[in-house]
Parts: structure tokens; C-alpha cells; sequence
């Protein structure tokens, strides 16, 4: 289940072969809003227009975008 | 390569039509399971190591490297690879496992020698997986897999004999310990897990529970609106399996590694719910907290054959190399013996340690997720039906799902950690070598039955 915020957009987490800094300003003309950084990870996390995505994947520096899912704790089994 | 793989039955006689390794990438070198006798805490011995190694010698005439040099030499990562490249061959003496050259006529010739019910090489296979190093103990625990899977299985998958070092069970709570600290060695194990660092990342945590706060060193809240307080129980739970005081009040004790520091991430709501991006936040406080494991009892399910997230791999990978290893909760969507479902995210990362659940016989859980498609593999398991351990509010309770087995897992490698100062990669394949092996089939609990060194 991904993350909808509205409108058309939609909540991402996009991993980059490079430090997030490098391309922050590359991601934001692609038309992502960026919500948080995870510099040791190389991820950043944000919401985009659907209409974006392929043009945030043609950033120089991005290895992945993927849908902001929906996770829950795996238990308690036996209830 | 596949027409020459042959595997023995516990006669000795070769068994005609037992699954042979599935169409993946190889490397070129083999894996090589030799025969050895067991001493009483399930490792080869040395004599039976030594003439296995001769018999390697003997066939294809191979010297050896043997992983515990590497280990006493406390090389890194990138250096054991090396020294293994650099040699014919690595024997890694604890698993009776050998990675070789494959020359030739090696294949050929192993073959005839595991046909030879006097020649103590057991079966040889393609090295399935040789990915970077942070990879490295995922991908080379997927070979042994299917190593161990092919000697413990005839054709139907019924198993056919249980390890000689396999405990007695069914294991139930006594007076002094929890089924699973007693089926995970923990009665008898040299540590608590001093100095080691665990983050849990769940439903928050009580802090003030008296049989958690003092392992508590910092905690933080990642979900919008809600401070770290656990107002589902669920991280509490979890927190306490990793940690729990020696002697808690009431109940037998439940924590694996009870010196070590907790780090608790709220990153699932009180609702138990939370979504990939608090993970991730999660993931990189713990590292920026120098925490040398992630405990994660959470998860999507997802349809066999879905990919594994690139996000979390690469996550996985980084936190790997700079010293984290991930272990996340493999999922309770199976509904056995009817159902046996994929595993979940973000389990299914190769580099994040998949943690199916084992009952009180250490069969699989009815409920636990299993690596049959894909890329996935359980990587071990741990016990995770009726596991009783702390409830918000100072009181305890019995919980079941492969979220009680993750931090078991969890608890297992603070333990290993206090031993050595090592690396993450280091570390996660040493959690994968002590594990106890199981009867059941390795695509349900992968290496076996986590457990601590004694």
C-alpha cells in the first residue's frame, strides 16, 4: 500500500548512487519535495506528482524510486 | 554444471533424483560439504576437519585457507576475500563447508569422491552467489542452504534425519528461563551482550517497565503525533526479547542479552502501523548511534515474485559496511501446512537477516513465511510461538509471530558482538554459523535455530 498525500501526489523514497546534497537541488527541478534526508543511507524521502516519477528517475544520481509502503508489526500471530 | 552434482543419502549410497541447485548466477568456485564428526556443541572436530582437508588434497589436490585464521588475524571484510581469492581455497572450519577453485576436471572428480562412501567429501556444488561484501553472508548462506537442504530432504521434502546436536525438545518455560532462552543456549552462554549496541525499531516502548529500563540508553519517536510510549505493547514486547533484565519479577527471564544498550525506535504508530520512510529514519539513527544491530518485528507482505526493494538494499548494504546489520522479521502470512506464503518486506533484502519463527519442537511456525520463490531466503530462526516477555505497564505477557523471533535473533547477535569487536558483514555471518541446525527444511528456517556462543 503506498502513501498517498493528495492530489496527485504521492510519498517516495528515492536511493541515489550519490550523497544526498550533490542532487538535492536536481531533485526539487524534478519535482520532488523533499521531507527528509538520510545522508548515511543515500536516501531521501518526499512526496512527488505521479506525472514526475519518470522525470525524478532521469536524474543524474538516482538509482530507485519507490512507493513510500505501508508497514506494520509482524505480530501477535496467536491472537 | 548441473549434471555432475551429486549428493549422498545418510548410507553413504548416492540419491537419484534429490533437487539439484537451482538456475542462478554462479561464480566459478564450489562449495564443498565435507563429512566431519560433530564435538557436543554441534562443530566439527579437528581431526575430522584434518582429514577432510586431506582428502580435498587427495582428489583435486587443493591446500586450504582456514576461516579461523581469518578470524584470528582480524582481518576485514575485503581482506578475507582477498585472502580466499588468493588461495586455491577457504575451509571454514565451523560450517565443515569449503568454497574451491573450480579447475577442469574438479567437478568430475568430486563427484566420483562423494559417489565414495569412504571419502569424506559429503557433496559439491556451484558457489551460487558472490556479491559485495556487504552481501557477503547472505549470499554465501544461500549456497550452504541448498547444501543442507539437499542432504536433510529426500525427493518429497519430508526430512530424513535430525543433527546428533539437535536439543531435546519440546522446550517449555521453567522456572528460570523462557522456552526460547533455553533452546537458544542462553542458560549457558559466556556473555549478555555487554557493550553491544540493539536498536529495536517497533511500536515504541515503556521505559519505566522495571525489567527493561536499565538497558535503556536513548530512545526516539518517529511517528508524527506520538511520543516514543508504546501504546500497542508490541515494541515493549519485542524490546524485552532482546533485553530484559536477569531476574524479572513474576516470570522466568526472557532477555537474550541483558547488559546490552537498548536504542528504541518508535517508527510503527500505536496502531502498529508505519510506513517505509520511518524505517528509513529509523535505520540511520541507529547507525548514527553506532548501534551494531536493528531488530525490525515489522513488515509488508508481498505476492511471490515481487522484487525486493532497491531502497532498502542499498540501505541494507550501507548500513552493513559501516558496521549495522539489519535483521528483520521474515512475515506470518503462512497459514501451514495449506499455505506457505513469500516472505515479507523488507525481509526479502538479501542483505537484511530474514527471521523465520520456530514452535516448541522447532518445527516451523504454522504461521511463519518461507523463502520458496524468488530471491528470498529465510536466513534463521528463532523461537517465536508463545514467547512470554514484558507488556507496557510493568506486566509481561505470551505473544507469537516471527516478530517474537527477531529479537531473539536480535539478542543472539549482542551476545556474539560482546565476543568481538568485528565488522557488520563479520557479524552477520556469525550469527548465521552458530545457529543450530534443524530438521526442517532450510527454505523454512534457513541456517537453523539462532543461538549464542557458550
Amino acid at each position: 500500500v503506498s502513501k498517498r498525500t493528495g492530489d496527485h501526489r504521492v510519498a517516495v523514497n528515492v536511493t541515489l548512487d550519490v550523497a544526498p546534497d550533490d542532487v538535492k537541488g536536481d531533485l526539487a527541478a524534478a519535482g520532488l519535495r523533499i521531507t527528509a534526508t538520510h545522508d548515511l543511507l543515500h536516501v531521501v524521502s518526499g512526496t512527488v506528482d505521479e506525472a514526475d516519477i519518470d522525470r525524478l528517475l532521469q536524474v543524474e544520481g538516482v538509482a530507485a524510486v519507490e512507493p513510500d509502503r505501508e508497514v506494520r508489526a509482524f505480530g501477535n500471530a496467536g491472537d | 554444471m548441473s549434471d555432475w552434482i551429486r549428493e549422498r543419502d545418510v548410507a553413504g549410497q548416492p540419491v537419484p533424483g534429490l533437487p539439484t541447485a537451482p538456475t542462478v548466477e554462479t561464480t566459478g568456485r564450489l562449495l564443498v560439504l565435507v563429512d566431519t564428526q560433530l564435538s557436543r556443541t554441534g562443530r566439527p572436530t579437528a581431526a575430522s576437519l584434518s582429514r577432510a582437508e586431506q582428502a580435498l588434497a587427495d582428489v583435486v589436490g587443493v591446500s586450504l585457507a582456514h576461516s579461523s585464521e581469518f578470524v584470528e588475524a582480524d582481518t576485514g571484510d575485503a581482506e578475507l576475500l582477498e585472502a580466499v581469492e588468493g588461495t586455491q581455497g577457504a575451509l571454514f572450519d565451523e560450517l565443515g563447508v569449503c568454497v574451491i577453485e573450480a579447475h577442469e576436471d574438479w567437478p568430475e572428480r568430486l563427484a566420483v569422491a562423494t559417489a565414495d562412501a569412504t571419502v569424506p567429501i559429503a557433496q559439491a556444488e556451484p558457489e551460487r552467489v558472490v556479491w559485495a561484501i556487504s552481501d557477503f553472508a547472505d549470499g554465501y548462506q544461500a549456497g550452504v542452504n541448498g547444501i543442507v537442504e539437499a542432504l536433510r530432504t529426500r525427493p518429497s521434502g519430508a526430512a530424513v534425519v535430525a543433527p546428533a546436536w539437535l536439543p531435546g525438545g519440546p522446550f517449555a518455560d521453567d522456572a528460570s528461563f523462557t522456552w526460547g532462552l533455553r533452546a537458544t543456549g542462553v542458560p549457558s552462554a559466556a556473555s549478555n551482550g555487554s557493550g553491544s549496541r540493539v536498536a529495536v525499531l517497533d511500536t515504541g516502548v515503556d521505559a519505566m517497565h522495571p525489567d527493561i529500563a536499565a538497558a535503556i540508553r536513548e530512545t526516539r519517536s518517529f511517528i508524527d503525533g506520538e511520543t516514543v510510549d508504546d501504546g500497542n505493547g508490541h515494541g515493549t514486547h519485542c524490546c524485552g526479547t532482546v533485553a530484559g533484565r536477569r531476574a524479572p519479577s513474576a516470570v522466568p527471564r526472557f532477555g537474550v542479552a541483558p547488559d546490552a544498550e537498548l536504542f528504541a525506535g518508535k517508527v510503527l504508530s500505536n496502531a502498529g502501523r508505519g510506513a517505509d520512510g520511518g524505517i528509513l529514519a529509523g535505520i540511520e539513527w541507529a547507525m548514527r548511534n553506532d548501534c551494531h544491530v536493528v531488530s525490525m518485528s515489522l513488515g509488508a507482505d508481498v505476492p511471490a515474485g515481487t522484487p525486493h526493494s532497491r531502497v532498502f538494499e542499498q540501505a541494507a548494504s550501507r548500513a552493513l559496511a559501516g558496521g549495522t546489520v539489519l535483521i528483520a522479521a521474515a512475515g506470518n502470512a503462512s497459514r501451514r501446512p495449506g499455505l506457505v506464503a513469500p516472505i515479507g518486506h523488507p525481509a526479502n533484502c538479501p542483505s537484511i537477516i530474514a527471521v523465520a519463527a520456530v514452535d516448541q519442537q522447532l518445527a516451523p511456525a504454522r504461521f511463519s513465511s518461507a523463502g520458496r520463490t524468488g530471491d528470498a531466503h529465510v536466513n534463521i530462526s528463532g523461537p517465536g510461538v508463545d514467547v512470554v516477555s514484558a507488556a507496557p505497564g510493568g506486566g509481561h505477557r505470551a505473544a507469537s509471530g516471527t516478530s517474537m523471533a527477531t529479537p531473539h535473533v536480535a539478542g543472539v547477535a549482542a551476545v556474539i558482538r560482546a565476543h568481538a569487536d568485528v565488522t557488520g558483514a563479520e557479524l552477520a555471518l556469525r550469527v548465521l554459523l552458530h545457529a543450530q541446525g534443524l530438521a526442517a527444511p532450510a527454505v523454512d528456517v534457513g541456517a537453523g535455530l539462532c543461538s549464542v556462543p557458550s
